[in-house]
């Protein structure tokens, strides 16, 4: 038999067991969507915390901020995978994954959140409390249209990183696509060609998308602002 | 809990917490200073080059948006190295070459075009510009987004674990699932949680104190600036 690494009898192989591909790209695509939520979530909630003046909400969005980030996704999904069950605390691997990914996505969206927030320039709100807005309508009506604006590029980034995060299920044999991939090429034929390929085209299907939109929306918010300088300069 | 801790933190297991500690290092340092290299290379290509720029540029989105660990995966069954380490660097150095590229692109897109010419006019050669005047100029702007990548990198090392390089996470998971040789007891939630608590802390110490040192320098960049 030829043993080329894509050899066409490995991707005869590969074919033979594709429900076993598209279920676990499933189980990517589910466990993203449902951290994307959680993340999301959690992300507006800590970013309000960490950009309003209420001292004590500060200090929690930051310490959750800081811990979530300096710490690296696969220690906490282990942590929880093991502490889970030797506590004896029954939760699916893809509720773990959802949970793990999304605190620890959330802490970077909340920075997002944030920088969305505090970018908009302080004179702005005060502009609008001087004109008879409520602090609430300053927010709804001039700070937050603006403020998703600027964060668009880099949420849609955050997308993409969570999305390719769901490979750390893998590392809890959690029946995700990377998992899947690679258990499926270790097993028997040793198909790694096949299985990588297909697995690597999945997720850049997935994620490239986003990335693009992420590159053009924030190279047209550049020369929105650009145009609008070079209009108040020839003023 | 007390008891607990001292019947885990052994000479020997605490010695080879450090040595894992030390294989994490390790890998950050070479993937680091690998990654910026060809970065440097990749970006240089996707800035100045044409049909060149095109590749690089392919080359740097299939990295962007496939995982990491999917790319070490495929350096373990296709690098023809012997060790499993060496063939784990090649995928994270060029991984984070294809990441770095794009940060070194923002710097040098930030470089005023005159200033090639300018050195074209003074007689130096476009590898001389780019030694001697463009890249110093880029590495400093960038040198904040650069130490938030190797928190990164940090980070990313614990993938290694699942191909068993034995560094802190794989080290960590391993005493973990031993814990009962040195506890006398079966392992216990207990366990995990001192365990990996410990890794915890030791990663958020250095990452944490990079991200201080992050934000200072951007501090002082944006004084520069103004």
């Amino acid at each position: 038999m030829n043993s080329g690494i894509f050899a066409l009898w490995r991707w005869e192989a590969l074919w033979a067991s594709r429900g076993e591909f598209i279920d676990a790209f499933f189980v990517t695509v589910e466990v993203s969507v449902f951290a994307l939520i959680l993340a999301l979530f959690l992300g507006v909630v800590f970013g309000l915390f960490s950009s309003g003046n209420n001292k004590i909400l500060k200090g929690i969005a930051r310490v959750y901020v800081e811990f979530f980030q300096n710490t690296p996704l696969v220690l906490q999904v282990l942590f929880m995978y093991y502490g889970l069950l030797y506590a004896g605390i029954g939760l699916s691997k893809e509720q773990i994954g959802v949970i793990g990914l999304g605190v620890y996505t959330g802490a970077y969206i909340s920075e997002v959140v944030r920088t969305g927030i505090t970018s908009i320039s302080h004179g702005q709100t005060e502009a609008a409390l001087s004109q008879g807005f409520t602090h609430f309508q300053a927010m709804r009506y001039i700070i937050l249209p603006q403020s998703v604006k600027i964060a668009l590029p880099p949420l849609a980034n955050q997308m993409v990183a969570l999305i390719k995060n769901t490979s750390v299920l893998a590392m809890i044999a959690g029946g995700d696509l990377m998992y899947r991939s690679n258990a499926w090429a270790s097993n028997g034929t040793l198909s790694y060609g096949p299985a990588y390929l297909v697995c690597g085209i999945l997720f850049f299907c997935l994620c490239f998308p986003l990335t693009y939109f992420a590159k053009r929306y924030e190279q047209k918010l550049k020369n929105q602002t650009n145009t609008s300088e070079k209009e108040a300069a020839a003023e | 809990m007390i008891e607990e801790i001292a019947l885990i933190f052994t000479d020997y297991n605490i010695s080879y917490i450090f040595a894992g500690l030390g294989m994490t290092l390790l890998i950050a340092v070479v993937t680091l200073f690998g990654g910026t290299f060809f970065g440097t290379v990749l970006a240089l290509f996707n800035h100045y080059g044409k049909a060149s720029g095109k590749i690089a540029s392919v080359i740097v989105e299939i990295f962007r948006n496939t995982p990491l660990l999917l790319w070490v995966f495929v350096a373990i069954a296709a690098v023809p190295l012997r060790s499993i380490l060496a063939r784990a660097l090649v995928a994270t150095v060029i991984f984070n070459a294809a990441i770095i590229s794009e940060i070194i692109r923002g710097g040098l897109n930030a470089i005023p075009k005159g200033q090639i010419e300018a050195g074209r006019s003074q007689g130096f050669s476009f590898p001389q510009i780019m030694v001697y005047i463009i890249l110093p100029q880029t590495f400093r702007k960038i040198v904040p987004t650069l130490t938030s990548q190797s928190i990164t990198i940090i980070k990313d090392t614990s993938y290694l674990a699942q191909i068993g390089v034995a560094e802190l996470m794989f080290v960590v998971k391993k005493l973990m699932s031993t814990a009962n040789t040195f506890t006398g007891h079966s392992i216990t939630a207990e366990d995990v949680f001192i365990l990996f608590g410990t890794a915890a802390v030791i990663y958020f110490v250095i990452n944490f104190g990079l991200s201080v040192a992050v934000r200072k320098m951007q501090k002082k960049l944006d004084i520069n600036m103004k």
